[in-house]
């Protein structure tokens, strides 16, 4: 009689259906996790539970059509807009990456041209791990005309033993009537734990 | 995390396979960046930034960017594609890349993560395709993943018999895989009939040492779904010692000590079972087994003939379900209102938008009425699924609410250029006019003959200074009339002077010549290189005038163009979010709904058996019939 009411109530189903799992997940960060419907699948559960899937599957479909069709457009409008705001004939950019020790952090990166305050970028830890891992970050786009141009870029940051280091390098160019890149990597390789900048021009 | 990382830097550059913990500051040594576009491509990826790192990619391989990275770049497309949630199209460029030589170990780790992406999405058979294109073993801290991942794809399509096998095959499950793998063997045996079997495997995982807090829930959950699987099989006396193993604080306890009630009741030993359901009674209302607690205690007290402490409790009962339903159809008006995915998104730090992808996932409920309600199925693969869709949505209904303001701004920058070009017009065209290159070219070529010219016939002369040419020129002068003079020793002292300084010259001009053709060769080649600077930026400049009136055009056709996209994309994104949130609140008000329609049920019960309580009752002062005393007190 018990057991009539127990099959009665919908507890059961609950227990056995959490009763069931399996792990799955990074290593190191094991969870359990319900993986497999109850011992006696109940058929309206079966039913309703397929056809919650077909219904995630058609909007998942759908989300995946459009985020692919967000992705393009924003491909064309980012050609566009640089097209626009920096013509390849006057485009200058530079970029910074890093080739540094575990040890130094970088703060900020200030950049001049010609005598001129360009920018003055304060690094998040996200950023600085991003850039330690490989990562190489634009951090100015402008226009120049064609012609000789000075750059100058100061970055500050932290060493060893909270050190603080604020080191220069600058820069004289030439601007063609092609776009101009130069990368600023803060390398601590060339001169053992002295973290400096070293300067690339690319055309 | 390990594992994010293992495709991060597969993705990033094959070489780079021997992935370093995601939180590690450690360079890539494989990566060299050799394309700068390649390297902001990394630089948004390292920040799990996929889709300002996706459009960068896309963008760079539109304009050939990334010469030196061709083969990675598309990898890293496929990666980022998964990272962002896009599996179809992951699936589609590892399918087209991954056939071609690329190391083995990266090939099984993409097949492997796209398998889990597709399962956690549901699509199993293709998730069971891509396990099945796996075809070595993955590196240790993946491989019992795999094998686990394989069992759940193929119950979840309710194919025990392969499940099994598959899990029985597995030779070298570690200590800390051990118990799932069984685990899932004992459900597996259990759903193929093998009951006794299968009671065996799970009573051996409800026995393992509890050596840390995963295995200790493990062990909690096979004795739970071991003591109701002999209860479903009416043997309530093995179903007790196993149930009794669940630890009293744990997360399955509630549904143990209802359980253990449950099997005392079973061999009628009510007295027994009042014990684990009164202390299910203080516990929180919102766990079924303590809904049902409030039901199975009374029953228990009826069956013990104490029928007024049984009514007394079926009274609390039916005032607790009331309670609880009016509590549940406030949050199914909220959840309607759209309350639940504001408040789940909103007070989670992760909702910023600079992350976004598969990787995201909702770990901190807030703590809300209707979250309580809902925490199995907030904790669910199809709700965490959907809830990273919606949100990826509200990335994109930013996002391109973003670039409905700047196509704006678009128009009003070409506009500008637009009229600094006709502004400038006129000088740049009298500019242009003033300028003859031809001519130039020209006196280039007439100037280039005659140093030929004077090579050839190695004038040095013609190489002379201004006044040594002067000087020449008066000595040369002199002669005629030098020798018009007579042929006396003043003259000849003359004609000897004369000879003598021209021979000086000479030989001065001689010793000079050769550096002087040099410097006159080298000045000639300095004038090409101006000519030639003088008329690339002639013909820059020509261009550019030329040119500009067409790029305005095409640049305004592109804007014209992008315009209707970023609106039509925007209407069809406002109505994707609105399915999303319509599926996800469908989701928690359906299982709102159920948990409401169990609590009426039980209140029905309730009140059935409080009548017949007072039946009874009414009935002692009448004879009752042998049926009215079978019925009272055994809930419906």
């Amino acid at each position: 009689m018990v057991a009539r009411w127990i099959a009665s109530t919908s507890l059961l189903t609950l227990a056995l259906a959490s009763g069931l799992a399996a792990a799955q997940d990074g290593a190191g960060e094991t969870v359990v996790a319900a993986a497999a419907p109850q011992f006696t699948p109940n058929p309206n559960v079966v039913e309703k539970d397929a056809a919650e899937r077909g219904e995630f599957r058609t909007l998942d479909e759908d989300v995946q059509g459009l985020k692919k069709q967000v992705l393009d457009l924003n491909r064309d409008l980012f050609l566009l807009e640089e097209e626009l705001l920096f013509p390849a004939s006057t485009q200058v950019a530079v970029f910074v990456a890093m080739d540094v020790g575990e040890y130094f952090g970088l703060d900020s990166v200030e950049l001049k041209l010609d005598n001129k305050n360009v920018t003055n970028y304060l690094y998040t830890e996200r950023e600085v791990d991003a850039l330690v891992k490989g990562g190489v970050q634009r951090v100015f786009i402008g226009n120049l005309k064609a012609g000789e141009h000075e750059l100058v870029a100061v970055f500050t940051g932290q060493g060893p033993h909270t050190r603080d280091y604020r080191r220069g390098a600058s820069l004289k160019f030439e601007k063609g009537i092609g776009p101009k890149y130069i990368e600023l990597t803060i390398s601590d390789r060339e001169s053992k734990q002295q973290p400096e900048f070293v300067v690339k021009e690319w055309e | 995390m390990p594992a994010r990382l293992s495709i991060l830097a597969a993705a990033a550059s094959v070489a780079a396979l021997a992935a370093a913990p995601a939180g590690a500051r450690e360079k890539h040594e494989g990566i060299v960046v050799q394309d700068l576009a390649y390297g902001e491509v990394l630089f948004g990826y390292f920040q799990e930034d996929y889709f300002t790192a996706l459009t960068r990619l896309l963008a760079a391989q539109q304009r050939n960017e990334v010469p030196h990275h061709a083969a990675e770049a598309e990898l890293m497309l496929g990666g980022l594609y998964l990272s962002y949630g896009q599996h179809r199209l992951a699936g589609e460029i590892f399918e087209r890349v991954l056939k071609e030589s690329v190391e083995p170990g990266f090939h099984d780790r993409a097949w492997f993560f796209l398998a889990k992406i597709w399962y956690q999405r549901g699509y199993l058979p293709e998730s069971e395709a891509a396990l099945g294109r796996i075809s070595s073993e993955l590196p240790e801290e993946l491989e019992p993943q795999r094998h686990m991942l394989y069992a759940q794809v193929l119950m979840d399509q309710g194919r025990f018999a392969d499940a099994l096998a598959a899990l029985q095959a597995w030779k070298r499950p570690s200590d800390a895989w051990i118990g799932f793998a069984k685990f899932n063997i004992g459900v597996s045996l259990v759903r193929l009939g093998q009951v006794e079997e299968g009671a065996r495997v799970l009573d051996e995982v409800g026995q393992m040492a509890p050596e840390n807090s995963e295995l200790n829930a493990l062990r909690d959950k096979a004795n739970v779904a071991l003591g109701y699987a002999w209860l479903q099989a009416s043997r309530p006396v093995e179903a007790k010692p196993s149930l009794q193993r669940v630890r009293l604080d744990g997360p399955f306890s509630n549904k143990a000590l209802l359980g253990v009630g449950w099997s005392d009741a079973e061999t009628s030993d009510y007295r027994a079972a009042l014990a684990p359901w009164l202390t299910l009674r203080d516990r929180s209302l919102l766990d079924s087994a303590v809904q049902e607690s409030l039901l199975a205690v009374p029953y228990a007290f009826a069956q013990l003939g104490a029928d007024k402490q049984a009514a007394d409790h079926y009274t609390d009962a039916i005032d607790a379900f009331n309670g609880e339903i009016e509590r549940l159809t406030t949050s199914i008006d909220a959840i309607e209102r759209g309350a639940l995915i504001t408040e789940l998104l909103g007070e989670h730090p992760d909702a910023a938008p600079e992350t976004s992808g598969w990787y995201w996932r909702l770990d901190k409920v807030p703590d809300t009425v209707e979250s309580r309600y809902l925490y199995e199925l907030l904790a669910s693969n199809r709700f965490q699924e959907g809830l990273k869709n919606y949100r990826d949505l509200l990335q994109l209904n930013r996002n391109l609410d973003r670039w409905t303001e700047s196509l704006g701004a678009f128009d009003d920058i070409l506009d500008t250029r637009q009229r600094a070009y006709e502004q400038r017009l006129p000088n740049i065209d009298g500019s242009l006019a003033s300028v003859d290159l031809d001519a130039l070219a020209a006196r280039r070529v007439e100037l280039a003959s005659r140093l030929q010219e004077i090579e050839r016939s190695e004038d040095v002369v013609a190489l002379g200074t201004a006044k040594e040419q002067q000087n020449w020129r008066t000595l040369e002068q002199m002669e005629p009339n030098l020798a018009a003079l007579p042929n006396d020793a003043e003259s000849d002292e003359l004609r000897a002077k004369q000879q003598f300084l021209k021979g000086l010259l000479l030989w001065d001009l001689r010793r000079d010549y050769k550096a002087r053709l040099w410097a006159e060769k080298k000045a000639l080649g300095e004038l090409d290189r101006q000519l030639r600077e003088a008329q690339r930026r002639h013909h820059q400049v020509q261009s550019g005038r030329d040119d500009w009136p067409e790029k305005f055009v095409e640049l305004t056709a592109r804007i014209d163009g992008l315009e209707p996209r970023v609106n039509g994309l925007k209407t069809t994104a406002a109505t994707a979010l609105a399915r999303q949130q319509t599926f996800l609140q469908g989701l928690a008000i359906e299982e709102l709904k159920a948990q409401r329609e169990r609590l009426r049920t039980y209140t029905v019960q309730a009140r059935f058996a409080l009548a017949s309580i007072y039946d009874r009752a009414a009935a002692r002062t009448a004879p009752a019939t042998p049926a009215e005393q079978s019925l009272a007190g055994a809930p419906q």
